[in-house]
């Protein structure tokens, strides 16, 4: 029973949502808009669960005296410093919790993100090798967009022929079509997987026990 | 030889693209930006749009992707408040509100002659993804009940005629994951609203797609979109905040040393494999 | 040159000069603001997205509403997600985590439902017309090139399709598609790293920027 109610749940929420795709009744439509916000709703409270689960795994790093406690302490103080800022402050333009954010929280994430251009220019030097055709087609086809997507690449020209005129023919055709049979094949397996969750095939997100 | 230049230490190469990357913004030179026609057809949209209509800008991005992004925001942003595009400001990415606030307060400068309520509006972020999507297509309000700063929707004089994607001219979308997927999803597939993207490099080799069916009207790739729109908004001398372009356009010069650079390493790379290679088959 | 005289942009300058540290090796300064990095986030969504956008609209504003009128409408539909959202929690102890499988439930059935349609219209129906169906601009310069690509599109988007066909041995012709179709792929792939690098590059450039110009005021 704690699996199968929740199943059928499952089952009349998915099927009432496609029905109402097809129909423009009243009543379906005032369904839907409840039926969205309930959605939206329990979707917020995911991010909770999130959180919980995150601080609970510092704290106990920390009773736990567990390596490296030492940094964890520094997630637990900045965590408290800045919900203390957000209640004592605010959010407006100025106020201490938005600098925390555009000062401290912006850098730091887009610095974390920038890294991997080094490592990205490393990768390129001992591991982007034309070992065979499939790996030198990828190699050449990089080096044109790398080259005909920046400013530099426009001195690149033989008459009518340019490399950014090359480089958008290849985002705009090839690479474009080759794209959409990736996007038609993502499309029919995220199709099957949401019928396999109506349909009661696919629990997993139920978790396991009784 | 060979073996010893493919064994090179990683911090050398970590150094040649530092330097690649800050001598340009050092030196501040700006090549030419030309525009591509997924960019030229954004600029178009909002270019031929009456002034009146009401576009919503959905900064769907983080700090994280921030450099490739927030200079769409702006460039976008000063086009439409220039032509007198109502605007509304929104995002559906958690840490996307600052992100707002950033252009917001140079824009608040720059377009003294634009009033909040008026010409634009922030209306903050909703958790909630599709369903917020999907909710602004039945009634913004109920999605949407106060702005970013606790105002009724009800009292916000722009807002009072905006109910659904009815009224709404265009969706666009910045964002560096899956967000425009969604709003094409869920906003133009469900309702046909029309929808554009200023998408992180990384995610539009797969918009294109997107683009050929028209299902997106316009995209902006990566820095290099930002600045060939900033430069486009700057030709029809609409530019308020002629700083963020000037970066922009540095930024590309930075842009394409790093390219050569990388390149170059790809090419060092390979000689040295085959050369190797060579070298063991005998 | 101008050095900045802003306490916050050095506070943002070393931070980012910390991370970078790790190019080097492994330290304490990078430890430092990678912890520090978690903790203000969390802290950032803790009041900002649970705080503002989840408690005070959908539980306190409501609840104020009822406990002044108990029969407002609007107000009481608003009891049932509650009740479903509080059962979410459940999943935090192994002993009640049958209870978050009701919301659990509720929001994969929708996310599906809502999915399936979607699907079909945005990435198979429409990408498909687009492959087939072609309608020539007005403003055409060489109708053949328009037409060729056209083509081009059409082989293209069927041997990759082909090649993720797995109910037969790719042997014989189909065999030789889908080599094809793997080559195509290679060169989507292609451009997807070009672009992946010039993203995480503008990365880069965005926080050198940062550095060199609003921090040390290089002109």
């Amino acid at each position: 029973m704690r699996r199968r109610g929740p199943l059928t749940l499952a089952f009349i929420a998915g099927v009432a949502m496609i029905i109402q795709f097809f129909s423009p009744h009243p009543i379906l439509r005032t369904v839907y808009t409840e039926a969205l916000n309930w959605y939206r709703i329990i979707s917020a409270f995911t991010f909770m669960l999130g959180l919980i689960s995150l601080m609970r795994s510092h704290i106990t790093k920390v009773t736990h005296k567990r390596a490296g406690w030492g940094y964890s302490i520094v997630t637990i103080v900045s965590f408290i410093v800045m919900t203390i800022l957000g209640f004592t402050y605010g959010t407006g333009a100025g106020t201490p919790f938005d600098k925390m954010y555009e000062y401290v929280y912006a850098p730091l994430g887009a610095t974390v993100f920038s890294l991997l251009a080094f490592y990205l220019a490393s990768a390129s030097f001992r591991a982007f090798r034309a070992r065979n055709i499939d790996a030198t087609i990828l190699l050449v086809v990089a080096i044109i967009i790398m080259l005909g997507r920046v400013p530099v690449g426009s001195f690149i020209r033989w008459g009518r022929f340019s490399l950014p005129g090359l480089a958008e023919w290849i985002m705009a055709y090839p690479n474009m079509a080759a794209q959409r049979g990736l996007l038609i094949g993502i499309a029919l397996g995220a199709i099957c997987m949401s019928l396999k969750i109506i349909l009661g095939i696919e629990r997993s997100y139920l978790g396991r026990g009784g | 030889m060979w073996q010893k230049v493919s064994s090179l230490d990683r911090r050398w190469i970590y150094l040649g693209v530092a330097i690649c990357a800050a001598l340009p913004l050092i030196l501040e030179f700006i090549l030419p930006i030309p525009a591509t026609p997924p960019v030229k057809r954004l600029f178009d949209t909002i270019d031929n749009m009456p002034p009146g209509y009401f576009i919503l800008l959905s900064m769907d991005f983080e700090p994280s992707t921030m450099p490739e992004l927030l200079p769409m925001a702006y460039a976008i942003a000063q086009h439409a408040l220039s032509r007198g595009i109502k605007v509304g400001f929104m995002t559906l990415a958690p840490a996307g509100p600052g992100m707002i606030e950033i252009v917001l307060e140079d824009i608040r400068k720059a377009y003294p002659d634009r009033k909040y309520g008026e010409d634009y509006v922030n209306l903050g972020y909703k958790p909630g993804l599709s369903a917020v999507i999907l909710g602004i297509g039945e009634d913004i309000h109920r999605v949407f009940p106060r702005d970013a700063y606790g105002t009724s929707l009800e009292d916000i004089p722009m807002m009072r005629e905006i109910h659904n994607y009815k009224q709404i001219e265009l969706v666009i979308s910045l964002s560096g994951a899956g967000y425009p997927d969604a709003w094409i999803l869920y906003a133009n597939a469900r309702y046909g609203q029309a929808v554009a993207t200023g998408a992180t490099a990384v995610m539009a080799p797969l918009y294109y797609a997107y683009l050929a069916t028209g299902q997106f009207v316009g995209m902006l790739g990566g820095l290099k979109g930002a600045a060939e729109y900033a430069e486009l908004v700057r030709k029809v001398g609409y530019m308020r905040i002629p700083e963020v372009q000037h970066r922009v356009g540095v930024q590309m010069s930075s842009q394409s040393f790093v390219h050569i650079y990388i390149v170059l390493l790809i090419i060092v790379g390979n000689i040295a494999f085959f050369f190797i290679r060579r070298q063991r088959g005998r | 040159m101008a050095i900045s005289h802003d306490p916050w942009v050095w506070a943002a300058a070393l931070l980012t000069l910390a991370i970078y540290s790790f190019l080097y090796k492994d330290n304490p300064f990078y430890k430092f603001a990678e912890h520090l990095y978690i903790g203000v986030s969390v802290g950032y969504f803790l009041y900002f997205i649970i705080w503002q956008q989840i408690v005070v609209p959908l539980i306190y504003d409501p609840l104020k509403v009822l406990f002044i009128s108990p029969f407002h409408t609007k107000e009481l539909l608003i009891i049932p997600p509650l009740i479903l959202s509080i059962m979410m929690l459940g999943r935090i102890s192994p002993r009640h985590a049958w209870m978050s499988r009701w919301p659990m439930a509720y929001v994969m059935g929708m996310g599906a439902g809502l999915a399936i349609p979607a699907y079909f219209q945005t990435n198979i129906f429409k990408q498909i017309e687009g492959t087939i169906i072609s309608i020539p601009p007005a403003t055409i310069e060489i109708v053949s090139t328009y037409y060729l690509n056209k083509l081009l599109v059409l082989i293209i988007v069927t041997c990759v399709l082909l090649f993720f066909y797995f109910s037969r041995e790719h042997k014989g012709a189909l065999g030789r598609i889908t080599i094809l179709g793997r080559w195509f792929l290679m060169l989507g792939f292609g451009a997807a790293f070009g672009y992946t690098v010039m993203a995480r590059v503008s990365l880069l450039i965005g926080r050198l920027d940062f550095l060199l110009h609003t921090w040390l005021g290089i002109h």
